[in-house]
């Protein structure tokens, strides 16, 4: 095909400086990452010691990957409030199946695999039940999850009689506390994670359409997109990784505990916003998410170094969430200013 | 003109509630002919498009395309059989760029590894751009975002969107509306292209002069009912106001 157009326009040089426009645009999870990263590498011992750069990976890991799934459900125009509690009841419901004590042993010797797999899947279904409530009867996002999250983690303390439940050590253990070059094995599943999210939206029809949902739903539906089949795809996918996220959790605690999830939620809808996805949807990309989730891990862990407890560590969340948002929108500002 | 009716609906009834959006309205469209649709603000056109475009379904009533009956009960089904529509608003997503609004609904794959199903965006960027030139629009490029374009330039997206597809009738819902005059003229004259491609179009406006300028036959809603179905050449602008606002019943 020629490249110029009708007018003599070459179309080829055209299309390299609308791409360097496009790339102008990056969130405050930036240079906010590397502002905790200097200041706790500057005021906290050890903070940039082997052990303890493995110990944010380790523990960044399920808000990382909570984030991917918050990314793409805030990428529809959606939220998701379920999503600690999902992490609760997969705990639960592994553990039960793993031989949990408290008299809540469902009998039978289902190996390791089994229970694992129906955990994730326990996560699956509620996300594809928030999906068709959400797609289907047309409930905002933000009702339809927050009933799902009081029904998931009431039901999570009924199956488990409000009690810890614990198993004997199996390689489930492993997952957590096994390294791979050096690197926590729970980091690679967030990288093959992070991997196969952002082939699927910057790779497939699937991306695009969930670029389109959060910003004119109805021309996708004009335009003869199964807009309601995409949206619980989204909420199943968010699922899946909450169950995932639940899965490293339990893991790392070595049992089910069924508040473990409780405010999983919040930290992963302010490293989605952090990392520029917008609430009302369509623009951001996951991997700033997954960025952002370790700035909120690193300052939490850079806070605890320092010396400072669970609720200075809840205030720094609560700051850094509000500076990276504000941050978010002077650059937008900014950004537009020179684009135009 | 008189040629073979592609188009035929039939006692076509739709209703809201207590209101009767169209009353048994009987329509037919030739190949390759212009039909001008118009009518005042609630005569049944948005419903008239939505039905056709499968946004909407209709209550009663059948509706033929080359003789043989249809069902319309989505976009996709109404776009498989021929249909494409080039809605008021434009039907596009801002934040997505130029080539991926010309395929919603319909993007094109390659085979990574054998089986996975990846976004040709090369193709699909050529594609567009070919359209594009086709209408002999100016544009730079294709992978620019809907959200930085001006009106004109999302006209000519969303009804090269239409065209990419070769479709058999084409629906053009007020495609000049909020546009300069330069403009319109280059609308009318794609339309008219439409014609010697053998595409049928169904053009609805408020601008009776673009109307009278475009068309081969005008046909007018009032109130959901069918009230004037003639060839351009057997009326005057004059006729088509009375009928649209029901000036003749006052006389």
């Amino acid at each position: 095909m020629s490249t110029k157009s009708v007018l003599g326009k070459d179309f080829r040089n055209n299309e390299s400086k609308v791409r360097f426009k496009i790339n102008l645009t990056f969130p405050s999870v930036v240079p906010l990452f590397f502002i905790v990263l200097i200041l706790f590498a500057c005021s906290a011992p050890d903070f940039l010691s082997i052990m303890n750069v493995r110990n944010i990976l380790q523990h960044s890991s399920p808000l990382a990957i909570l984030a991917l799934g918050m990314s793409l459900v805030m990428l529809t125009n959606g939220i998701d409030l379920s999503a600690g509690s999902l992490v609760s009841i997969v705990g639960i419901v592994t553990t039960i199946l793993l031989g949990g004590g408290y008299g809540r042993d469902w009998g039978g010797n289902y190996g390791v695999l089994f229970p694992v797999i129906v955990g994730v899947l326990a996560a699956c279904c509620l996300g594809v039940f928030n999906g068709i409530i959400i797609s289907i009867i047309k409930l905002p996002p933000f009702i339809v999850t927050l009933g799902t999250m009081a029904i998931t983690a009431s039901l999570a303390l009924v199956l488990c009689g409000g009690y810890t439940q614990y198993w004997h050590k199996n390689w489930l253990n492993e997952i957590a506390l096994t390294y791979l070059l050096g690197i926590p094995v729970s980091f690679f599943i967030v990288i093959i994670l992070f991997v196969i999210i952002t082939f699927l939206v910057h790779c497939t029809s699937f991306g695009a359409y969930v670029y389109g949902m959060g910003s004119n739903e109805e021309a996708l539906r004009l335009c003869g997109v199964k807009v309601n089949l995409h949206k619980t795809i989204v909420y199943l996918l968010n699922g899946f990784l909450a169950g995932v996220a639940g899965i490293i959790v339990t893991s790392r605690i070595a049992s089910g505990n069924p508040i473990i999830g409780v405010g999983y939620e919040f930290e992963a809808i302010a490293a989605a916003a952090i990392g520029g996805i917008s609430f009302i949807g369509g623009v951001g990309h996951p991997g700033f998410a997954l960025l952002a989730a370790l700035t909120i891990t690193m300052l939490t862990n850079g806070l605890s170094l320092l010396g400072f407890g669970t609720p200075y560590q809840y205030c720094g969340m609560g700051a850094i969430f509000v500076v990276g948002m504000s941050l978010n929108r002077l650059l937008d500002r900014v950004m537009s200013k020179k684009v135009s | 003109m008189k040629g073979d009716i592609l188009l035929k609906g039939d006692n076509i009834k739709k209703r809201y509630g207590l209101v009767e959006a169209l009353k048994s309205v009987t329509f037919t469209l030739e190949k390759g002919e212009i039909l001008g649709l118009v009518g005042d603000n609630a005569a049944g056109k948005s419903t008239f498009v939505k039905m056709l475009s499968g946004a909407e379904s209709f209550d009663s009533g059948k509706l033929f395309i080359n003789g043989k009956e249809e069902h319309i009960h989505n976009p996709a089904e109404s776009r498989a059989l021929g249909i494409e529509t080039v809605y008021q608003n434009f039907a596009l997503v801002d934040n997505l760029s130029v080539y991926c609004n010309i395929f919603l609904g319909r993007m094109i794959n390659r085979k990574l590894l054998g089986g996975i199903p990846i976004l040709n965006k090369r193709k699909m960027e050529e594609e567009s751009f070919k359209v594009i030139n086709l209408m002999g629009i100016e544009f730079d490029s294709v992978k620019r975002k809907v959200s930085d374009l001006s009106g004109g330039q999302r006209q000519a997206i969303a009804i090269a969107r239409a065209l990419l597809f070769n479709p058999r009738i084409l629906i053009l819902d007020e495609p000049t509306s909020g546009l300069a005059v330069k403009e319109v003229n280059k609308v009318q004259d794609i339309i008219l292209s439409f014609k010697d491609k053998g595409i049928s179009v169904i053009f609805i406006s408020h601008r009776l002069e673009s109307i009278f300028e475009t068309v081969d036959r005008i046909m007018v809603l009032r109130s959901g009912v069918k009230v004037l179905d003639e060839y351009k050449h057997n009326v005057t602008s004059g006729d088509v106001v009375d009928k649209m606002f029901a000036i003749e019943h006052r006389r």
